[in-house]
């Protein structure tokens, strides 16, 4: 479909009431990437985009906002509408790890499937936006699948072609098309994926480094972490309504659970409970990280967060040939066992 | 006496031998204060840091005291402060506005003494900006500017090769009346053209910063349903308080056992769901709407009903860190003025 | 002056530096699921009537509490609900043992502008403890005030506190002692039903009065419907509210409404300036 007949079924089946929300892109005032739209209005709708702007992964909002204000009993009527969702294919592969975990019914949901030919960087549009832009002010910056423009005098002036600015995931895609969706944007991406063997070049480099270089790196990058929680909170895979490793900062579901009583680490801010916030969270995700790249997006002082997780992700690959959330209907890795599995961790 | 500075480089090294210094450096993540190190401090491209220099008078951790137990009760003991001095250098002048901010939480009644201290030992030494250094800049838009001197001890423009120095504060005077600068081998007395280039630098930015708007006017309301549309999409982390130079909210956790250990200050934040939640279970604020409006508030009338400033000193940093583009700008763009006050 | 030094211990006064004091006695007073504990600790510092203290438990963190006594006595008493780490901690104590205090902090009653007048004081509950203060006070300052009446009420009788004291005061010509339960009881003796329904009963005077509630929310709600419906102007009605605090100096930001901090500006608020404060009104 067209992305304004998109628009048009949405903003119909929103006014006969036929859906709870819709959560896509618009454009808000930062130029490098787009801003998550949650609407129930359907004038709202039209602001709905589909550029390769749109980086959030958008399923963490499943988890926040449909799933726990249902356990809230925030708007009981509106227990069972469903929420329409715009999802590239890594998203997708996020969503299919909530719906293994059975954490939100497959029919509450109306994906809005997007094929996704690249998606621009915001770090390295805006980094080569300062280094080439004539007239800095961020009224002219234009970004779409060419590449970066500035507009000089209404004139499109290309600064970068795509290539430069788009995020690396296109190396490491498995999905460039979304895994399941009730309507697709456009037609779907021909080219096939990356192959499962290849997919983890790019931490194949530092994983052969000795054990003592890459803890000297990752204890410096710990080092610098503020503890903002922005990492785990815009996480689609951290849907936990009590995350142990922040307990002080979230309001446990069960007003009388004393969950505080026990922290699995310390509030401050200091080399080893930062390494013991990173490396708990990494093992949480083993199995269900889908490398979206979010976190690291998110993370203000630029912890290479995605290094980390897809270490992870490669030794769940090698160890078990599993992917994170490449199939739906499949049990999580981490919550079964085989006997067929992989003992070579173990030492004699 | 306004002073000129040639080489940085130079000057620092003199300051290094009776000071901590930090500047601003680059690297591929973006800017950061960093200690000083003896290498060169290129200034070429800089914006303002990534974190605020908040941290350098109020760190993210600090130990408040320290408690043993014992026969006759329990033993509290202060903890030792740092007292070596400390030089900021290149700190914009926001975030210099921003410590004058912190003074009226953290120096009056019942003064924290461990900011004291800092903040007494702390030689702003601000960095006058060329105009506005990011797109999301707006300290004018809070009656600020890029050239202001409040909350700064030596204010620094960059110009020609070099620096000009003026001094703001009686604590600035007294940095070159130090040993290691008395001699005067790092810097002298700037020239009539160099003084009045850096004052027209300094006019030419208010003048390309000149506010739209003054936020100090705005009526905020309540019942608005920006709150509820905004806050919608924000996942409740701490980037914008952790980043920001004037938050200042804090929680004090010990850390140790019944017998040994210590109180410890982190920073915490209004927009962590927890921060206000008791112990029976009741949050007055819990939901992000509340809190989103609970930030807004305290920024813009909250602490001026107080202290008769706003918080708020535009730097921009929540602006641009906010990773689902929450722009308070934008939402303070939805109210109107106050209606004038009849005398 | 600003040169390098060894790192020194703060010469200032440091605020959130707690002193140690040993606790007296432990009883208690409410058992259940949310039990009550009444804590006696040596009296540490002077203070006034509806201030608050700091008790500091090492190791676990520390909770604001509103000293119970009036400094017209010997000790400071406290009327502890265990709800978190910190209070479960103090229910932990035993006599002998010893807490850090810190205080006191926040405003207190205005007791002196209330010379010569009715002190009507309105708890449920645990809300017993900051009005315990006034009324120990006022009893030891009898002839400075009007009438006294305490109107109070919890759940049941096993749910009543500082029940002993309340039992002596029954027959004291000093004050009016109007105890309520919310349910029938077999032997019951006072009003049942909740209590801003008794103080309907009670009907106190307005002329010359003030009221001062604390309790529950749902119960200072309708008490101060009540006490507005019984002539009550919003400048002579008082109560203390709580928020979660940390530093009680009014710096850490956490416990305020609006520009005031609870820690600092409150506890206690007239019902007049509470109403221009939308947050405060839950």
């Amino acid at each position: 479909m067209q992305t304004d007949e998109i628009k048009k079924l949405l903003a119909d089946k929103l006014s006969k009431g036929e859906l709870r929300a819709v959560i896509g892109y618009r454009r808000g005032t930062n130029p490098f990437f787009r801003r998550p739209l949650i609407t129930s209005s359907a004038e709202e709708l039209e602001e709905l985009d589909f550029s390769p702007l749109g980086v959030e992964n958008l399923s963490t909002y499943i988890t926040d906002t449909v799933r726990k204000r249902r356990a809230r009993r925030r708007d009981p009527e509106e227990h069972y509408k469903p929420t329409a969702v715009v999802l590239r294919g890594c998203h997708s592969r996020a969503l299919n790890v909530l719906l293994q975990e059975k954490l939100i019914p497959r029919e509450e949901l109306f994906v809005v499937g997007l094929p996704c030919r690249g998606v621009a960087d915001p770090h390295k549009a805006q980094t080569l936006w300062h280094a080439r832009a004539e007239n800095r002010d961020h009224r002219n910056v234009v970004i779409d699948e060419q590449g970066l423009f500035e507009l000089r005098n209404g004139q499109k002036v290309r600064l970068a072609d795509f290539e430069e600015i788009s995020d690396e995931c296109h190396g490491y895609c498995r999905t460039p098309n979304p895994l399941f969706y009730d309507v697709l944007v456009g037609e779907p991406v021909a080219e096939e994926p990356v192959a499962a063997e290849s997919q983890f070049k790019d931490v194949e480099e530092f994983l052969k480094k000795p054990v003592e270089e890459r803890w000297r790196f990752w204890s410096e990058q710990f080092s610098r972490c503020i503890r903002c929680y922005a990492c785990k909170n815009i996480c689609p895979a951290c849907s936990c309504q009590e995350c142990s490793l922040a307990k002080d900062t979230e309001q446990p579901l069960v007003a009388d659970a004393k969950v505080r009583k026990t922290f699995w680490l310390g509030k401050q801010q200091d080399p080893a409970n930062n390494a013991a916030y990173h490396i708990n969270r990494a093992l949480h995700l083993a199995g269900r990280c889908v490398s979206c790249g979010e976190c690291e997006r998110a993370c203000p002082v630029g912890i290479p967060l995605l290094l980390l997780y897809r270490s992870v992700a490669k030794q769940v690959f090698d160890n078990y040939d599993y992917e994170a959330g490449m199939d739906g209907e499949a049990e999580p890795i981490m919550t079964r066992f085989s006997t067929e599995d992989s003992e070579d961790f173990m030492e004699e | 006496m306004i002073r000129y500075i040639e080489n940085l480089r130079q000057f620092l090294d003199e300051v290094a031998e009776g000071y901590k210094i930090f500047v601003p450096r680059q690297r591929p993540e973006g800017w950061f204060f960093e200690a000083y190190g003896g290498a060169e401090v290129e200034l070429e491209g800089y914006p303002n840091t990534v974190a605020s220099p908040k941290e350098y008078l109020f760190p993210q951790n600090e130990t408040l005291y320290r408690y043993e137990a014992g026969e006759e009760g329990l033993k509290y003991d202060n903890e030792t402060a740092e007292q070596t001095g400390q030089v900021i250098f290149g700190a914009r002048a926001c975030d210099c506005a921003a410590l004058t901010r912190l003074d009226q939480v953290f120096l009056e009644d019942d003064k924290d003494p461990y900011y004291a201290a800092r903040r007494e030992n702390t030689v702003m030494i601000g960095l006058v900006c060329p105009g506005a250094v990011a797109p999301s800049c707006f300290c004018t838009e809070v009656g600020l500017s890029p050239a202001g001197v409040a909350g700064m001890d030596l204010r620094a423009t960059e110009v020609g090769e070099g620096l000009v120095i003026e001094e703001i504060s009686d604590r600035g005077a007294a940095l070159f009346g130090s040993p290691a600068l008395k001699g005067g081998k790092s810097w002298r007395e700037a020239s009539a053209e160099e003084a009045a280039e850096a004052k027209r630098l300094q006019e030419a930015a208010e003048r390309d910063m000149a506010p739209a708007r003054d936020l100090a006017e705005i009526e905020l309301e309540f019942d608005n349903p920006i709150w509820a549309r905004e806050s919608e999409r924000c996942i409740g982390c701490g980037i914008c308080a952790f980043l920001c130079p004037t938050c200042h909210c804090f929680t004090i956790e010990h850390s140790g056992s019944k017998r040994k250990g210590k109180a410890i200050r982190t920073w915490d934040t209004c927009q962590f769901q927890a921060y206000s939640l008791e112990a029976s279970g009741f949050n007055p604020r819990p939901d992000r709407e509340q809190r989103l409006k609970q930030r807004l508030y305290h920024k813009f009338k909250y602490f001026s009903d107080r202290y008769g400033m706003l918080l708020c000193i535009g730097c921009g940093r929540c602006v641009s860190a906010c990773p689902v583009n929450i722009d308070i700008r934008e939402i303070l763009a939805s109210f109107e003025r106050k209606k004038s006050v009849t005398s | 002056m600003l040169q390098a030094k060894q790192a020194e211990p703060v010469q200032e006064a440091n605020p959130y530096l707690p002193q140690s004091a040993k606790l007296l006695e432990i009883k208690s007073e409410v058992g259940g699921p949310r039990p009550i504990k009444r804590l006696k600790i040596e009296k540490c510092f002077e203070y006034r009537p509806g201030q608050c203290a700091m008790l500091s438990l090492p190791g676990v963190g520390e909770v604001m509490l509103a000293i119970s006594s009036s400094p017209t006595r010997k000790t400071m008493e406290f009327g502890i609900m265990k709800a978190g780490v910190a209070t479960a901690a103090l229910h932990g104590l035993s006599a002998g043992e010893y807490l850090g205090v810190r205080g006191p902090y926040g405003n207190g009653f205005p007791l002196e502008s209330w010379r010569g007048k009715n002190i009507v004081l309105i708890g449920g509950g645990i809300g017993i403890t900051p009005v315990w203060s006034i009324l120990q006070y006022v009893l030891d300052n009898r002839d400075q005030y009007g009438r006294l009446d305490f109107i109070y009420g919890a759940r049941s009788s096993a749910d009543l506190c500082y029940h002993e004291d309340l039992e002596q005061l029954q027959s004291s010509k000093e004050l009016s002692l109007h105890l309520s339960i919310d349910v029938e009881e077999p032997g019951w003796q006072g009003f049942t039903g909740f209590v801003p329904q008794n103080l309907i009963e009670v009907s106190p005077k307005a002329e010359g009065s003030v009221a001062v509630t604390c309790g529950p929310p749902i119960m200072i709600k309708f008490v101060i419907k009540n006490l507005i419906e019984l002539g009550f102007q919003p400048a002579q009605i008082f109560t203390t509210l709580e928020r979660r605090m940390k530093c009680g100096i009014g710096k850490c930001g956490r416990c305020n409404i609006g520009e005031l901090y609870v820690c600092k500006d409150g506890p206690v608020f007239s019902y007049e300036t509470l109403q221009r404060y939308p947050e405060a009104t839950e």
